[in-house]
């Protein structure tokens, strides 16, 4: 048991090393020269004084071998230091830090709705397999998946805000302002759920315990509620921790429709403004975090099904 | 014995098929359980002896229906029952065994959670209440250290074990009924015989009917007051225990018990019936065994008959009959 802890640790530790190194390296790999391009973002003049490029490339540390600056960037990151931002000046961490809380509430607001409608519409087209009730679930999911959400986004804005004046159209302040986008952001994931819901209780509903529990009269709403939900929603967590570390890397048209300052909208500035520093670290955010989630669903199943204690540790 | 004479269980002409259509899977059979009686129902595997559980239950599979007969619990017409008066009887009225005792243990549930919802769902016990009567229960069913089992999951009980929490489940509710589906099939010879004591001192004690199905004639002959002995969806011989296992009067009975006693032929081979099990799905014509009958081999004007026409199920006595021109024959020269 300890063993396995032990040995996926490690190979966590190994994981964001590789990562990191990624991470520092690939916005390098723009080719600009990243003193000139802060110089070039804090004035207009286009004639750069050699002299102060080469001080500040100096203060970056940019006048050292690249391994030597991947090992100071390295241990700043440890300490939570990704820098400051080449565009706002302001700690990168912070940055992110906003930007994550923000991306967060969204992709889980939208991931709630999403699972909120999508296990009982994929158990309802479950109990009855080719039935009346699957078709038309059938139906709707295939046309959730085909809903871009550009064209969604605008017209939710539309019904709701400019129409029935019921919610603020963009921005990100307080509650009602996470409705519009969550909805627009939830409609592919709830589609995707929705029949990996239906796939799993299917299989679920055959099984010997349901006939079992049938037998002890239990209704087939109670049977479903107390031994079906529960076996069925193992494959839904796993698709619940890809999508959530999916949008936590934000969604830049969700974003930028509703003007909301999330992870999508930072990173897409930051591409558009070579900040590599604000690349370098949101990249390692994302990342860590994606992993995170990971070890929690697994830890999850095995707390959902106890059988699962060991099959896990590979 | 009490035997009341209006039957627990009756069942008439039942026939099962598929959806799709096809021949029927079980055709026509008839049986009743008396209250406080043991019925066994014998058969090989595809006989439909667990069609004929699940029938009873209505909880046969999708794609299975049951197109024809009459089933009458305490009285009560199963076949027109709204489904909560069904879910009243499933649990309080029948209690029902199966064969892999740990797959019908719901992976992700306590066992307390599973052996007390016939008390709480069922009988609107509290909570507390009924978790305190599930280790009454699982003490009942010889199962040791049960404050400690009642909070296992599946996957941490043996087989037996598990047969014990299905059993402590089956009965939690005071069923008159237990169906008993294979209930040792799928376990350790030794564990067999605990569950088969088990179930028979369980059952002298509160003196509720089975209705044991199996294909072990080793099992039935300690245990059932009587036997129903069913080849490709029909009844073929039915009788009292004792008088079955002494005189059988169908070939394939006598063939089942020879074979399941191990018993050699002269030649110190063990007897195996030629042939597979059929169904009743692959019915030809007349009786349903004759195409495996060695009465009917060789004798050609037997063979005319019992392949021409199915027979009967005709009487012999008090409560024995069977099925079959042969035996039939001999009776009436007698």
């Amino acid at each position: 048991m300890w063993k396995i802890a032990l040995q996926r640790v490690a190979m966590l530790i190994l994981m964001m090393l590789c990562v990191s190194l990624l991470a520092f390296l690939v916005p390098m790999a723009s080719g600009s020269d990243p003193a000139r391009t802060i110089l070039l973002s804090h004035g207009s003049d286009l004639a750069l004084d050699p002299a102060q490029v080469e001080a500040l490339r100096r203060e970056l540390g940019l006048d050292q071998p690249l391994p030597m600056q991947f090992l100071i960037w390295l241990g700043n990151a440890v300490q939570g230091d990704f820098g400051n931002s080449f565009a706002s000046r302001q700690p990168v961490i912070h940055e992110i830090g906003s930007a994550l809380i923000v991306s967060a509430t969204l992709a889980l607001s939208a991931l709630a709705i999403a699972v909120a409608v999508a296990l009982p519409m994929g158990t309802l087209a479950a109990m009855r397999p080719g039935g009346r009730v699957d078709g038309g679930v059938t139906l709707l999911v295939q046309t959730f998946v085909a809903i871009p959400e550009y064209w969604l986004a605008p017209i939710l804005i539309l019904i709701f805000a400019l129409h029935l004046g019921a919610l603020p159209s963009s921005g990100w302040f307080g509650p009602t302002s996470v409705i519009l986008p969550a909805l627009a952001l939830s409609i592919r994931p709830m589609a995707y759920f929705t029949q990996v819901t239906r796939a799993a209780m299917i299989d679920v509903l055959n099984a010997p315990y349901i006939t079992a529990a049938r037998a002890r009269g239990l209704s087939m709403p109670q049977t479903v509620l107390r031994h079906g939900l529960r076996n069925g929603s193992i494959p839904v967590v796993t698709f619940f921790s890809l999508w959530f570390a999916s949008l936590l890397g934000g969604s830049v048209v969700i974003e930028v429709i509703f003007a909301i300052p999330g992870m999508g909208r930072l990173f897409y500035e930051a591409v558009i403004n070579k900040d590599i520093p604000l690349l370098q670290g949101g990249f390692v955010a994302i990342v860590a975090l994606a992993i995170t989630i990971n070890t929690l669903a697994d830890i999850l199943y095995v707390v959902i099904n106890p059988s699962l204690r060991g099959a896990n540790g590979r | 014995m009490t035997t009341d004479h209006a039957p627990l269980l009756s069942v008439q002409n039942l026939t099962v098929a598929s959806a799709t259509g096809g021949a029927p899977l079980i055709d026509g059979l008839s049986l009743t359980v008396r209250r406080g009686e043991v019925l066994a129902l014998v058969g090989e595997s595809g006989s439909g002896k667990s069609l004929t559980a699940l029938s009873i239950t209505r909880l046969l599979p999708r794609g299975l229906r049951i197109t024809g007969g009459e089933i009458a619990f305490a009285g009560q017409d199963v076949l027109t029952m709204s489904p909560a008066a069904l879910n009243r009887m499933r649990g309080a009225g029948i209690g029902m065994l199966f064969q892999q005792p740990q797959a019908m243990l719901d992976p992700t549930a306590r066992v307390r959670t599973q052996v007390a919802e016939p008390l709480i769902l069922g009988k609107g016990m509290a909570r507390r209440a009924a978790f305190a009567r599930v280790i009454d229960l699982m003490r009942n069913v010889r199962i040791p250290a049960p404050e400690a089992r009642a909070k296992a999951h599946a996957f941490e009980l043996s087989g037996g074990m598990a047969q014990r929490v299905m059993m402590a489940t089956a009965l939690a509710a005071e069923p008159e009924l237990l169906i008993a589906d294979e209930p040792t099939t799928a376990l350790d010879v030794t564990v067999q015989a605990q569950i088969l004591q088990l179930l028979k001192a369980e059952q002298a004690r509160r003196n509720f009917a089975i209705l044991l199905i199996t294909h072990d004639l080793t099992v039935v002959q300690a245990f059932a007051d009587r036997i129903a002995v069913m080849y490709a969806g029909r009844i073929v011989e039915e009788g009292p225990a004792a008088q079955i296992m002494a005189d059988p009067q169908h070939p394939y009975t006598r063939a089942l018990i020879r074979c399941s006693l191990l018993e050699p032929e002269a030649d110190g081979r063990l007897l195996s019936i030629p042939g597979s099990g059929a169904t009743a799905r692959d019915i030809a014509c007349g009786c349903r065994y004759a195409p495996r009958c060695h009465v009917v081999q060789g004798d050609t004007h037997l063979h005319h008959r019992c392949c021409g026409a199915e027979p009967g199920l005709i009487g012999l006595g008090t409560d024995h009959a069977v099925r079959c021109h042969a035996s039939q024959t001999q009776a009436s020269a007698a």
